[in-house]
């Protein structure tokens, strides 16, 4: 757990694929599904689009819309487990797509959905330590690239989407606390097998396609999970991550403004509403028409919920791959929210 | 309603069952609509018509409708 100061979240910003997948039409037969999941439209990238696509639309939408100066962001962080190369790091193909300035620190943190919370953390900690003063810290995934056409419980959830976000130093007196709870022991239960060096793809082999208990089709190449043990772990750890982070902040949980939750499925965050005593007036969901955004979808909640109120006592919590789950709470009360854009 | 009716109202809605269905023999991942998708909305349904909460552990170890009617004992749900 830690407390760190002085770093300001400027705005924040979100790109979807405007290319969308309307679930009752595509799978007729699965009201019960949406039902439960609250998910009626899902948001699916062209093939020639990357994570960071959608994280430089928004970045470039949120520069323009805060007249930020591009000249002064002195790091750049990317967060995601899909990167456009093996090598070298995405963050410099940002910096580069941006236009940014040459001298600044850039690098990737290979995560999934909690990788907002995380890269909130990272770029917090380089603003608190002085290494930078305006950073940029983008979040994405591509989930859809890497789900297989037959297997329905992840094609009826998953959206792509890119996120970005600027922290800058300030001179208010600002804090934000920070927890995580990881658990490699579970990796199995959310994970893609093959395509790292621990399991190189290999034609026949990593390809092949094999049926779940539920029936639905997946490959070693592709997202495998077990969607009952991510939600134990989910259950399990949001729960005492919140508590952590509000007891760091000396906030009492009905004094908290909002609650962002990873927009994981209306069933799982309303239960978490219901276990954890949470008001669910604070606690938004937006999935209907956008799905499981990932990494990116507290951004998007943030996004589509803000108005015109200043919520300074902002708790955030994100969880999933890892597995882990990572929550902090914010001041939100200077942060621009820009529309989300779907491109 | 007695509990027993309420629970078996519960499995006969959240799993869109015939009437004719032997409920006792029922297991998890036995027939088609008891997936993990009616899986969550049986419990979900059970928690309203109970008034009660059912722990994680317990959400997963719902394997069958012999060992849903243990488990709701945990939680003073006689049936």
């Amino acid at each position: 757990m830690s407390i760190l100061y002085g770093a300001q979240i400027v705005g924040v910003s979100v790109a979807l694929p405007k290319e969308r997948i309307n679930l009752a039409e595509a799978y007729p037969d699965s009201e019960r599904i949406m039902q439960l999941t609250g998910i009626r439209q899902v948001c699916v990238a062209p093939q020639d689009k990357t994570a960071a696509d959608y994280c430089i639309a928004a970045a470039e939408r949120l520069i323009a819309e805060l007249n930020f100066d591009r000249n002064l962001i002195d790091g750049v962080v990317f967060v995601s487990p899909q990167p456009d190369y093996i090598l070298p790091a995405t963050a410099g193909v940002i910096q580069r797509r941006l236009h940014l300035r040459k001298e600044l620190i850039a690098f990737d943190i290979n995560h999934g959905c909690p990788g907002f919370v995380y890269g909130l953390f990272q770029a917090s900690m380089l603003v608190q330590c002085g290494a930078c003063k305006n950073v940029l810290m983008c979040c994405g995934e591509v989930p859809t690239k890497y789900i297989n056409k037959d297997d329905k419980a992840l094609r009826m959830t998953a959206s792509d989407a890119g996120a970005a976000v600027i922290v800058s130093e300030s001179d208010r007196d600002i804090k934000s606390a920070f927890d995580f709870v990881t658990d490699g022991y579970g990796l199995e239960n959310l994970y893609i097998p093959a395509g790292g060096t621990r399991l190189p793809k290999k034609v026949g082999v990593t390809d092949k396609p094999f049926v779940d208990a539920e029936g639905n089709v997946r490959t070693l190449e592709q997202i495998n999970t077990d969607g009952t043990q991510v939600m134990k772990f989910d259950l399990d750890n949001v729960g005492k991550m919140i508590d952590s982070v509000l007891r760091q902040m000396n906030i009492a949980k009905d004094e908290a403004d909002i609650f962002f939750m990873h927009q994981i499925n209306a069933f799982v965050i309303n239960r978490m509403v219901k276990k954890y005593k949470l008001d669910a007036k604070k606690v938004p969901i937006c999935i209907e028409d956008t799905g499981t955004s990932s990494s990116a979808s507290i951004a998007l909640a943030m996004c589509r919920t803000v108005g015109n109120e200043k919520f300074s006592k902002a708790v955030l919590c994100a969880f999933g791959a890892g597995l882990s789950c990572a929550a902090a709470v914010v001041d939100l009360s200077a942060t621009k929210f820009l529309p989300v854009a779907f491109i | 309603m007695s509990n027993l009716e309420k629970y078996d109202e519960a499995f006969r809605d959240s799993l869109k069952l015939n009437g004719d269905i032997a409920l006792d023999e029922l297991e998890y991942r036995k027939i088609k609509l008891w997936d993990s998708i009616g899986h969550m909305t049986l419990i979900s349904s059970l928690e309203n018509a109970f008034d009660i909460e059912i722990e994680t552990n317990d959400v997963i170890n719902f394997s069958s409708y012999k060992k849903g009617k243990q488990i709701l004992k945990k939680y003073g749900v006689e049936i």
